[in-house]
């Protein structure tokens, strides 16, 4: 069974013109190779246990408040990435709900406790009952999950390295909103441009009509490939990953339009007249279908790129922040699948040389 | 302390360049310098060693010309500031003596971050890590009296004893297992990051300059005692670079390294006793101070994150180079026989046959050790092996001279899957 991850809350916060500074964005990137994601939740299982055992040998009042309190904090955050991430991935490879439900009860019987812990903390008391019965629970769920669903998660075919980098890139966040530092500053770049900040929007405006049309184009190319796949699964997986990032894509860019005044039935109007020009571009029914829809996706992604590039800087001028800040997410998506058709054309060119030669069916 | 050196002013970076005589500093006297003094320079060495080794880094993976500008101006002063501490060295301290002076920083430095620790199992990781490095010191005092025909103790005074810890031919394991668990930085006490930054870096300044310095011998025994220690020194930075946080941005970790630089000068300005120096310490301490705040607002206005979040509002205890004699004897008697398996610390008795260990064991150790030689060897030239055991006897009993040990025989050596032959030696014909 093939399986579409849900795409994670946009994480690739970037700068400039794209370069991965956060987490979230070098793992998008590729900057920095992602964990597996059961090998990831079983350290973080393990750091969890190390954490119960400091409470429970500290003699120091004051020292076990404070790693309680962090106790507290990995616990949420834990809890959190795998009901928001893990837990739909994984009930959708593998068809079966019942697994999940009971992981979904198990972290609520845990919360209430947590949440008891977390008040008697807030008093300034020790909630040694509390994180006792936590450990217990904590334990339980581990051996579950250790010993059941991570193994049959690796039986699936769900890309257990991408869920990772989500999964991970969204604990930063989260522990770092968890522990109260997250940032007071203005999502802002420096530098003032060379243009009265009105007509860089009206340029701006224009340019996300235009970027909204690309990106329409782009799905509209991918929803095209992605069902008629039947024997190339990793590009379909790939694809469909992609898709989703392009729906998020186009959502923002029609809710930043309409931001700024601009119509939506104007949008349709645009993206129906781009439609038209996918049938060109695509090579439906060709003996080599997949080897030219690559080339095809692989030219509108570069140009998805350049127009982002320009898009950011005018964006930038007509001081715009949290819209650059939409823009750069994408940027940095774009170019994660660029970066994968650059690293996987090759293969899939040898792949289809190699199915015709053996006589089976290779177009798509 | 009140100290918070994100409230200090410090000297304006483009004022701190120094002239080739100012750097040119005059070394110590390797006769009367006091060792802790000798340790300091050491480990400051290794501070300034990683931090321009990672802004050489950082600088690979950023595109901002900007920045990459800012990080060049910081690390051009970081290398100057490398030059002074390390031109203290004499030149007639020879490697061996330099060496030992290594040995005893890794002894002292580490035993001070696990006793300063505040996290049991990044404790348990400096206590297991301390027994090999004071091996270590043992292996090289004997290749020392060997060669160079001179006490350890001439170098290193009795602040630090020279006696077994866990044998260094039974230190050799299989890389797999010298994977730590990393911290979380965002859920960790500030201590925790300080302490694993300044170890890493001591032990990776180690690794470095015996891969460098190790094949400047004549003497075969030498060599071969270098490179069996160097492959440990590799085993050691794998083991306390992966406690480090693997998940914080560039710019957090350019924090957090200048601000362990803030940290350790402070330290050492206010314990180092020679006055030529404690002023190095001085100067460079304003001068990391201003690197500090350019690293903060870096992280301010690229990452849009405060650093005051992940530093702590005043610094927590200043670095000693203190005698851990007894603190030392007490962790070699509890820990001589564990050993690591993935990230965990276990006895080596628990292990079954058919354990990775063993079978890097046989791969690495063959029939013939340097480590084992090194002691085998200058016994035999001087009628007895070199020890300094100022509180007695070796704690653990089967660590004790042939004769002394009463039969008595550590778990390592009952489990042991190699002999020493000294007749296996590489340049002996029976090889």
């Amino acid at each position: 069974m093939k399986t579409v991850l849900r795409v994670a809350p946009r994480l690739t916060a970037d700068r400039g013109m794209g370069e991965p500074i956060s987490l979230g964005a070098s793992l998008v990137a590729g900057k920095k190779p992602p964990p597996e994601v059961t090998l990831f939740l079983m350290q973080d299982h393990q750091t969890a246990f190390d954490y119960s055992d400091w409470y429970e040998g500290s003699r120091d009042p004051e020292m076990k408040k404070v790693v309680g309190r962090w106790l507290c904090v990995l616990l949420r955050a834990h809890q959190q990435i795998e009901e928001e991430l893990l837990y739909p991935a994984a009930a959708k490879a593998l068809g079966d709900d019942e697994l999940i439900k009971e992981a979904e009860r198990e972290h609520a019987e845990a919360r209430k406790v947590l949440e008891q812990a977390e008040a008697q903390l807030a008093k300034g008391k020790l909630p040694d009952e509390a994180m006792q019965q936590l450990r217990t629970l904590v334990q339980q769920h581990v051996e579950e999950e250790e010993g059941e669903l991570f193994p049959r998660l690796r039986e699936t075919d769900l890309d257990l390295h991408l869920l990772g980098a989500q999964l991970l890139a969204r604990r930063l966040e989260l522990l770092w909103e968890l522990t109260g530092r997250s940032s007071k500053h203005e999502l802002k770049e420096t530098g003032k441009m060379p243009i009265d900040t009105e007509e860089a929007r009206r340029m701006f405006v224009a340019g996300l009509r235009d970027m909204h049309a690309t990106a329409a184009q782009g799905r509209e190319m991918i929803e095209r490939q992605v069902d008629r796949l039947e024997h190339y699964p990793q590009v379909e997986a790939r694809l469909r990953a992609h898709l989703e990032a392009k729906k998020a894509q186009t959502k923002v860019l029609e809710e930043q339009l309409e931001e700024l005044g601009e119509s939506n039935s104007s949008l349709k109007d645009l993206a129906m007249k781009t439609a038209g020009n996918i049938s060109a571009m695509l090579s439906s029914g060709a003996d080599d279908e997949i080897h030219k829809n690559s080339l095809a996706l692989s030219g509108l992604t570069q140009f998805s790129i350049s127009s982002l590039e320009s898009l950011i800087t005018i964006g930038t001028a007509a001081d715009l922040p949290q819209a650059v800040k939409e823009l750069q997410k994408s940027l940095a998506e774009e170019r994660s699948m660029a970066a994968w058709l650059a690293g996987n054309l090759r293969g899939l060119v040898v792949m289809h040389l190699q199915r015709r030669s053996e006589g089976k069916p290779a177009s798509h | 302390m009140s100290f918070n050196p994100l409230q200090e002013r410090g000297i304006p970076i483009e004022k701190q360049l120094r002239n080739w005589s100012e750097l040119n500093v005059k070394p110590y006297d390797k006769n009367s310098v006091h060792p802790y003094s000798r340790a300091r320079g050491i480990l400051m060495n290794g501070i300034e060693v990683e931090a321009i080794i990672f802004s050489h880094n950082m600088a690979r993976n950023l595109l901002d010309p900007d920045i990459k500008k800012q990080l060049a101006m910081v690390r051009r002063v970081e290398q100057q500031q490398q030059k002074a501490i390390n031109w203290l060295i004499p030149g007639d301290e020879t490697t061996l003596e330099v060496t030992l002076g290594y040995e005893q920083v890794a002894v002292d430095m580490t035993a001070w971050a696990a006793q300063n620790e505040p996290d049991p199992y990044l404790r348990q990781v400096y206590e297991f890590g301390v027994l090999e490095d004071f091996d270590h010191l043992y292996r090289y005092a004997n290749l020392y009296e060997m060669l160079e025909g001179k006490k350890a103790e001439q170098i290193i005074s009795d602040l630090t004893e020279m006696t077994p810890g866990r044998p260094t031919i039974f230190e050799h394991r299989h890389p797999h297992d010298e994977i730590r668990r990393p911290m979380t930085a965002l859920a960790a006490h500030p201590q925790s990051i300080l302490n694993a930054l300044m170890v890493m870096s001591a032990e990776q300044q180690t690794m470095n300059y015996y891969m460098t310095i190790g094949n400047r011998f004549m003497e075969p025994l030498a060599r071969a005692t270098y490179l069996e220690i160097g492959m440990i020194e590799e085993q050691h930075v794998t083991h306390y670079e992966t406690i480090l946080d693997p998940t914080v941005s560039w710019f957090e970790n350019l924090v957090f390294h200048e601000y362990t630089e803030c940290w350790l000068y402070y330290s050492f300005m206010q314990e180092e006793p020679d006055p030529r120096v404690k002023a190095l310490y001085e100067l460079h301490l304003n001068m990391e101070i201003e690197h500090l705040r350019i690293a903060c607002e870096l992280m301010r206005s690229v990452e849009k994150r405060d650093p005051e979040a992940i530093l702590p509002a005043t610094m927590g205890p200043s670095m000693s180079f203190r005698e851990n004699r007894k603190w030392v004897r007490s962790i070699l008697e509890e820990q001589v026989d564990l050993t690591a398996k993935d990230s965990e610390f276990v006895p080596v008795a628990d292990l079954p046959d058919d354990d990775r260990y063993f079978a890097y064991q046989r791969a690495v150790n063959g029939r013939w050790s340097p480590t084992e030689e090194a002691i085998r060897a200058n016994a035999e030239k001087q009628g007895r092996e070199y020890r300094l055991e100022v509180e007695g006897p070796n704690p653990v009993e089967g660590l004790r001279p042939e004769g002394e040990r009463n039969n008595a025989s550590t778990d390592y050596a009952r489990r042991s899957v190699v002999e020493h032959d000294p007749k296996a030696a590489p340049w002996t014909d029976a090889s």
